[in-house]
């Protein structure tokens, strides 16, 4: 086991290794940028060292400062957290170069992750499935029917080299098809100077769904369990809940075995993420990898019981999960869904989500921490911190448990109502509003959720 | 009276099935040699999942050296290895200038026979390499896959056409365990023609030229029929057998199969010349030194394959099964899937289950049991490949009904992607690959075959056998290290430590720091500054310098057009500079560059105005612009660049911080007087951290 392991972030997810640290009788080793020296993550590790100045470019994200910063402190190991360096390959490259252990997947894992269409095509190759296209460059209005009667409508035209929007086209039926096709190409060539189209299945209000993967050194591969991330504001999570819902036990426990199998393929070693989006007939397709811990990784944890941070930072070590994996598995040999209650995770922002989410950054005057049965708050707030505006907005994450999804949203309900923060705005009200949604209550979700029921 | 010739597979079965963590090849002398003086026919070494096993072993050899090994203690009996005609000791097909090569390769160190099998019988596959067994010298075993449902006519053809190749002598196999005695006898009769049947006289006439080629039998004891299979084809004319002394599962009071073997044949008119003291000597020292460290696998001896006489899946088939199934928590549906697995089997022309077929089908029950829906929802490629004919003729005709329903589901895969799977597998230049993915560890021609079979596995253990090689000296010196910084790194953190303190402890580190200083010095220090120099008398941006133990890349301020990489691949080859432009290292280097705008060149005079912060009128403080370790002098013995109350102009160097063994000089940007240095030599600092005050002119 790691003797020192220097925390390579900032924030709630800096607590929260720290504390698992702790728990684990590793000692920790906090960096901190100027703007952050009061900040909670620094008070808490056994040591602390500043390694740059406010801006993230030469502090949270400076590689020489930081591999320089553990080698002074003689720690074993870095904790990447999420966001900053975890997905940079090329950071993971320099941390084993000066031989320390990169709590995470090796580089070229998150290399090919960070490679979407190679990671796509790779789970194509292995009969995972994922989003039916037409690969290559679609050259004419013919060869798009052809692919289009394959695939299945409705389709999506999008061009090969474009982005935001531009260029894409949804064709209900054939009639559509050879309409649009020739407008897409016209657009694209306007735009970006080619007119290169290729076409794919449009999966109309899919959910997001997902798989935690734990991988130890030695191939033992096991996933505890699914998440629902479908409440999302232009792609960032904002809710997300575990296990999913809405699912039928056969579907969940397919996705199950392919995560399993997708992360086999890779060889995948340490934490990681296997993403999916489900349409409304229940097909899933294979979307990216996460190689990081995620922000939303407490959901799992409290209906599994597994500590991930630890179980992460173990599995760095060198332990052997299958001892995790058998305990695991004759714990809930007798419960269909194997794992146990229902947890939701809603994300604090300092952001005024009355005001088109605008940042709110500043001091926290005062603040009332909910409590009681079920709740965890995983965060770096306390009375009379500042929340920086160089670095996310993210301040904390309440996480509620209940026996079932009923209870959790009734739980929620009341800590949300419990809960003040003065000073600075937060995304707590909008939260009470999606809560009170009757389709969310119904558990009718999907990534559109926000924009339909127009709760902004 | 005839003689039997007995083969002993003892030897790779200790290498499949001994726990690994035990195992060193030295301990096995005494039983090499005693082996060696048994007098068996040829000894099988190499085979099944035993060159993988032999890989990872802990004692530093690889597997060819393994072999030499072997050989220089085995001089009297011959060397044999098992391989696969196209996947030779893995799982994948390999061109024919790999299969040259491991031939070459194997004979070089002491391997005479082969025995080669295709697990699909097909004579296409077996004819090139046993082609070039033959034009090495090799001694050539042509071996057939038993199946039971084909009559004896295919196995005379089957041998006949071995024989017409070139090969010494016939094996036949029986890798799923479905021969009966019945069978045995039947066969060997038929084959070795101790039988006129009238009615097949043509046959019989076409197969007198059998008579004087030796037929081997190879069966396993999972059924235990094993002593009855041989008794009954020995008394038919089979000219020799394979035991080992190793079982698959063992248990106490367990008895090695050559015992009942060599007691069937008393008062029988065949006879063997094994001496009976030795391997009676052998069984005791196995009893003691192997049984006790075989790895203790679950047993599967699963009565319904006895009762039925279905085939048992080969014992590495089993093991893999049992590891899937672990992994995705469906252990309790093992029974389902081998059930699924001769289904399959059956369904797709009735293949063996040796390796690589074993595999392709074990992946698929998984499928069609575990992960889809029903049953061939979905179709793994490597089985598509083989349902294609990629893997050579099937025995039996595909089940028309599944061809029709893979060609329904599997549209876009057979359309699309087929043609670059099987291009992949097919590389002609893979060794060419090989030997370049490896270039840094080894250019050894073993070691890139190895490499070609197993690439991690390799990698690993080239990567275990250079640390051993080098670590003597680095493990001293890092302990030497770490002693100290510890030292320093308290010393740092507890700021309330009393000046006093300090300033004893000062003498004490100085004086391991200087030795320290010293080995490091020796390294390379001088080196590393002869290369900044360099660097800055050039027009070179970037060197990236690595050998054995270090990594180092130097940036430099100046934005030069021209972007050039140099690369140093050896520090003592300082004088020939290996100049060369590697697209992709640039890239990457650039995008580093991009990621960190912080990087080591921005420590320029700029950046360390920021830095500089008026406490008084004229009293500057000079902040530590990086994270790293302050060194007073330019190295060890030096005397330091400033001291308190030194004059000091703008330029000059006030020290030294060493970040990631990158040596970053600090200038003064002001004329004035050094009022206090505020750390003490090898100190660590963090960034912003004051370490000089100056008093300006």
């Amino acid at each position: 086991m790691f003797k020192r392991i220097l925390i390579a972030n900032r924030g709630e997810i800096a607590v929260r290794i720290i504390r698992a640290c702790k728990e684990l009788g590793i000692e920790s080793v906090a960096v901190y940028s100027t703007a952050d020296a009061d900040s909670l993550h620094v008070k808490l590790a056994d040591k602390k060292i500043c390694i740059g100045p406010a801006p993230a470019s030469k502090s949270y994200l400076n590689i020489p400062n930081i591999i320089s910063a553990a080698l002074v402190t003689q720690s074993d190991a870095i904790h990447p957290g999420y966001g900053f360096l975890a997905e940079n390959h090329l950071f993971v490259e320099q941390v084993i170069s000066n031989n320390l252990v990169f709590i995470g997947p090796p580089s070229n894992l998150i290399d090919l992750a960070g490679n979407k269409s190679k990671a796509i095509e790779i789970m194509r190759k292995n009969n995972i499935p994922v989003i039916p296209g037409s690969i290559n460059n679609v050259d004419n209005c013919n060869e798009a029917i052809k692919y289009a009667r394959k695939i299945g409508f409705p389709v999506i035209i999008k061009a090969s080299f474009g982005g935001g929007g531009r260029g894409m086209r949804i064709a209900n039926n054939e009639t559509e098809l050879i309409n649009l096709f020739p407008l897409a190409k016209t657009e694209s060539l306007n735009a970006f100077g080619r007119d290169d189209l290729y076409i794919e299945k449009f999966i109309n209000k899919p959910r997001h769904i997902e798989f935690q993967i734990l991988a130890d050194n030695y191939g033992n591969i096991f996933s505890p369990g699914s998440r629902e991330c479908s409440i999302q504001r232009r792609h960032q999570k904002l809710i997300e809940e575990a296990p999913v819902l809405n699912l039928s036990e056969k579907t969940e426990q397919l996705m199950h075995r392919t995560a399993i199998k997708a992360a086999q393929v890779l060889n995948y070693k340490n934490v990681g993420t296997f993403e999916f989006l489900v349409d409304k007939d229940e097909n899933f397709y294979f979307i990216e990898i996460n190689t990081r811990i995620q922000v939303e990784h407490p959901v799992t944890e409290m209906v599994s019981g597994i500590d991930i941070i630890k179980e992460q930072i173990k599995i760095a070590a060198g332990e052997n999960i299958s001892n995790l994996i058998k305990d695991f598995t004759k714990r809930n040999i007798n419960n269909d869904k194997k794992v146990f209650g229902h947890a939701i995770e809603f994300r604090i922002n300092a952001e005024d989500s009355q005001n088109n989410f605008n940042p709110s950054p500043g001091k926290i005057t005062n603040c009332f921490i909910p409590g009681g049965p079920g709740i965890r708050f995983d965060s770096f707030i306390h009375p009379g911190s500042v929340i920086p505006p160089y670095y996310d907005s993210l301040i904390g994450k309440l996480i509620i448990w209940g026996i079932d999804r009923n209870e959790a949203i009734s739980r929620a309900n009341r800590a949300l109502n419990e809960f003040e923060v003065e000073g600075i705005k937060t995304t707590i009200p909008f939260h009470l509003k999606i809560i009170n949604n009757e389709k969310f209550k119904n558990g009718f979700i999907n990534t559109d959720f926000i924009e339909d029921e127009k709760i902004l | 009276m005839k003689t039997i010739k007995i083969i002993d597979t003892s030897i790779k079965d200790i290498f499949k099935n001994f726990n690994s963590e035990n195992l060193n090849i030295k301990n096995f002398n005494e039983l090499f040699k005693l082996i060696d003086e048994i007098n068996f026919s040829s000894l099988e070494i190499i085979g099944g999942s035993c060159f993988e096993k032999m890989l990872s072993n802990n004692f530093n050899k690889s597997p060819w050296e393994i072999i030499s090994y072997i050989k220089s203690i085995i001089k009297n009996t011959p060397l044999q290895a098992l391989i696969g005609a196209k996947n030779l000791v893995s799982f994948d097909y390999y061109p024919q200038d790999i299969i040259k090569r491991f031939i070459k390769i194997s004979i070089n160190h002491g391997i005479s026979i082969f025995r080669v099998y295709d697990a699909l019988n097909d004579i296409e596959n077996l004819k090139p390499t046993i082609n070039e067994i033959l034009n090495n010298n090799g001694i050539c075993q042509g071996t057939i896959i038993y199946y039971p449902n084909k009559d004896i006519n295919y196995y005379i053809n089957f041998i006949s056409q071995l024989k017409s190749l070139g090969c010494h002598s016939i094996c036949i196999k029986d890798a799923e365990s479905t021969l009966i005695p019945a069978k045995s006898s039947e066969l060997f009769r038929r084959i070795k023609n101790k039988e006129v049947n009238n009615s097949e006289s043509n046959i019989s006439n076409y197969n007198k030229s059998l008579e004087d080629i030796d037929v081997f039998l190879n069966t396993q004891n999972l059924k235990g029929v094993q002593v009855l299979n041989y008794f009954e084809a020995i008394s038919n004319g089979c000219d020799g057998v394979d035991l080992s002394f190793i079982p698959s599962t063992y248990y106490e009071n367990f008895i090695p199969s050559i015992f009942p073997f060599l007691l069937s044949l008393k008062e029988k008119k065949i006879t063997h010349n094994l001496d009976i003291t030795r391997i009676n000597e052998l069984y005791d020292l196995i009893k003691e030194e192997v049984y006790p460290n075989l790895n203790k696998n679950k047993t599967f001896s699963n009565i319904r394959f006895i009762n039925s006489n279905k085939s048992f899946l080969p014992e590495w088939l089993m093991v893999m099964l049992e590891n899937q199934l672990f992994e995705l928590g469906e252990l309790d549906k093992i029974d389902e899937v081998f059930d699924e697995i001769l289904k399959i089997k059956e369904e797709v022309g009735n293949p063996s289950l040796s390796t690589p077929i074993g595999q392709i089908i074990g992946g698929q029950a998984i499928l069609n049991t575990l992960i889809s829906n029903k049953r061939w929802e979905i179709v793994s490629d490597e089985m598509q490949l083989m349902l294609s004919g990629s893997f050579g003729k099937l025995p039996d005709e595909i089940n028309p009904k599944i061809l029709e329903l893979i060609n329904n589901i599997n549209y876009n895969n057979n359309e699309l992607l087929n043609n670059n799977i099987i291009l992949e597998t097919k590389n002609d230049n893979l060794f060419e690959i090989c030997k370049n993915d490896i270039k840094k560890y080894s250019q050894n021609e073993e070691d890139i075959l190895s490499y070609c079979f197993f690439a991690d596995k390799t990698l690993k253990f080239l990567n275990q056998k250079r640390k051993i090689k080098s670590n003597p000296i680095e493990g001293i010196k890092n302990d030497k290290k770490q002693e100290l910084s510890i030292k320093d790194t308290i010393k740092i953190l507890d700021k309330t430590k009393k000046e006093q303190e300090k300033f004893k402890e000062n003498i004490e580190i100085d004086k391991l720091r200087e030795e320290q200083m010293n080995d490091f010095k020796d390294l390379n220090i001088e080196k590393i500054r002869e290369i900044i120099n360099l660097l800055e008398n050039s027009n070179i941006e970037e060197i990236k310098i690595e050998s054995d133990n270090i990594k180092i890349t130097l940036n430099k301020t100046k934005n030069i057009n021209l972007e050039k990489n140099l690369k140093i691949d050896d520090l003592n080859k300082l004088e020939s500079l290996d100049l060369s432009t590697d697209d992709s290292k640039i890239l990457k280097q650039k995008s580093l560059k991009e990621k960190e705008e912080t990087n080591l060149k921005d420590i320029s005079t700029k950046e360390f105005d920021q830095n500089l912060e008026k406490t008084s009128s004229n009293l500057i403080e000079i902040k530590s612009p990086i994270v790293g370790t302050f060194y007073a002098s330019p190295s060890p013995g030096e005397p330091p660049f400033v001291m308190v109350g030194k004059k000091v102009k703008k330029g000059d160097t006030l020290c030294i911080i060493e970040a990631m063994k990158l040596m970053n000089k600090i200038n003064s940007d002001y004329d004035g007087i050094i009022e206090e240095i505020c750390v003490s030599n090898e100190e660590p600092v963090e960034f912003n951290q004051t370490i000089m005050k100056i008093r300006m002119n």
